[in-house]
């Protein structure tokens, strides 16, 4: 929900910006908020409002550990937003000053993203079983 | 769940890893550690998560969640294995051509290939929405008698079970069958008073017709 609020505010900055051009001494601020706003509400709200939601409904292994180790799935969230965090950060910061830090970082928060989908595939591929019907 | 919802929901989570894998790649291009020519990989990168990933876990949760799963006639749900087929074969035809355009930027005909793909996917789409537009008719009408208020029919004491059997029909118990029938028989007395408008008289009577075929 906080990725879903500050993601639609930065919107609103850039769009309000991008068409009437409120606040011009920000204006290289707020085009650098794009595409991050995106990436802010579509992985980090609905994206992981939909691993939430498939880790807890999905189909359970068995009594034990009904969802697998659950180290993975905190593996899983930490991957993921660190990685967001990290490129909310660096992307625009890349956009307005190129440096060597924030490239390196952009790749970072790639590698964390990347491997925060994988991990999920990972707990997640087991647990989608077929059970009655067509 | 369904072995619909089973291969959607996989084949959505492996649209779900290629897309991130995409995305990351863009990522560290902007970040200068890869070629930026990946860039070509955006409409691929965008067409595999939100198609992909996202609308294809939406048809996996539809199929699995909506009412009337198991009474649902058996070419409806071929609509729906149809629909899966399409949208995945429209996947690969968007996909394809657009990581293929890295090495061959020359070829106009990928950007062919793209369009061309986004049809099949959309009409995937359709005939998706074709299958669901029964399960979600009876909204409004009271609870067919394969819910709860199955259980409020007179002399009903039996447990329900509803199953499909071999040949497509519905099987249900005697005396399930016989409850239904005092079911739909208060209601076709009382229709005049819970389905006042013609409209709904109409749709009252088709939901009718379909469970009294059961």
């Amino acid at each position: 929900m906080l990725y879903l609020v500050v993601g639609a505010v930065w919107a609103l900055g850039y769009w309000l910006n991008a068409i009437w051009q409120l606040l011009p001494t920000w204006t290289p601020l707020l085009q650098s908020l794009s595409p991050t706003y995106i990436h802010l509400i579509v992985v980090g709200w609905l994206t992981q409002l939909i691993f939430g939601v498939m880790y807890w409904m999905f189909p359970i292994l068995s009594k034990a550990q009904p969802r697998g180790d659950e180290r993975l799935g905190w593996v899983t969230f930490i991957c993921l937003n660190a990685g967001l965090l990290v490129r909310a950060v660096c992307e625009p910061w890349r956009t307005l000053q190129p440096l060597a830090v924030n490239g390196v970082s952009l790749v970072i928060s790639a590698i964390l993203q990347v491997c925060a989908a994988a991990l999920f595939v990972w707990i997640c591929w087991p647990r989608v079983r077929e059970r009655g019907g067509f | 769940m369904p072995k619909l919802t089973c291969w959607c929901v996989r084949a959505a989570m492996f649209y779900l890893l290629l897309g991130f894998i995409l995305g990351g790649l863009l990522l560290s291009a902007k970040g200068g550690a890869v070629d930026l020519r990946v860039w070509l990989w955006l409409p691929a990168h965008i067409d595999a998560l939100i198609v992909g990933w996202m609308i294809q876990l939406a048809m996996a949760m539809t199929v699995w969640i909506l009412p009337g799963r198991l009474v649902i006639s058996r070419r409806r749900v071929a609509f729906a294995w149809a629909a899966f087929g399409l949208l995945n074969m429209g996947l690969l035809i968007t996909l394809g051509p657009s990581l293929l355009r890295y090495w061959f930027p020359q070829v106009d005909e990928f950007g062919n290939a793209f369009v061309l793909g986004l049809v099949v996917q959309v009409s995937a789409l359709v005939l998706f929405a074709a299958y669901v537009w029964q399960r979600v008719s009876s909204i409004g009408l009271p609870k067919p008698p394969i819910h709860h208020s199955f259980f409020g029919a007179p002399g009903f004491t039996g447990k329900v079970s509803f199953r499909r059997t071999q040949s497509g029909g519905i099987s249900t118990s005697a005396d399930a069958k016989s409850a239904t029938q005092r079911f739909l028989s208060l209601l076709r007395r009382d229709r005049n008073d819970k389905f006042p408008t013609k409209v709904g008289r109409a749709i009252f009577f088709r939901v009718l017709s379909f469970y009294e075929n059961i």
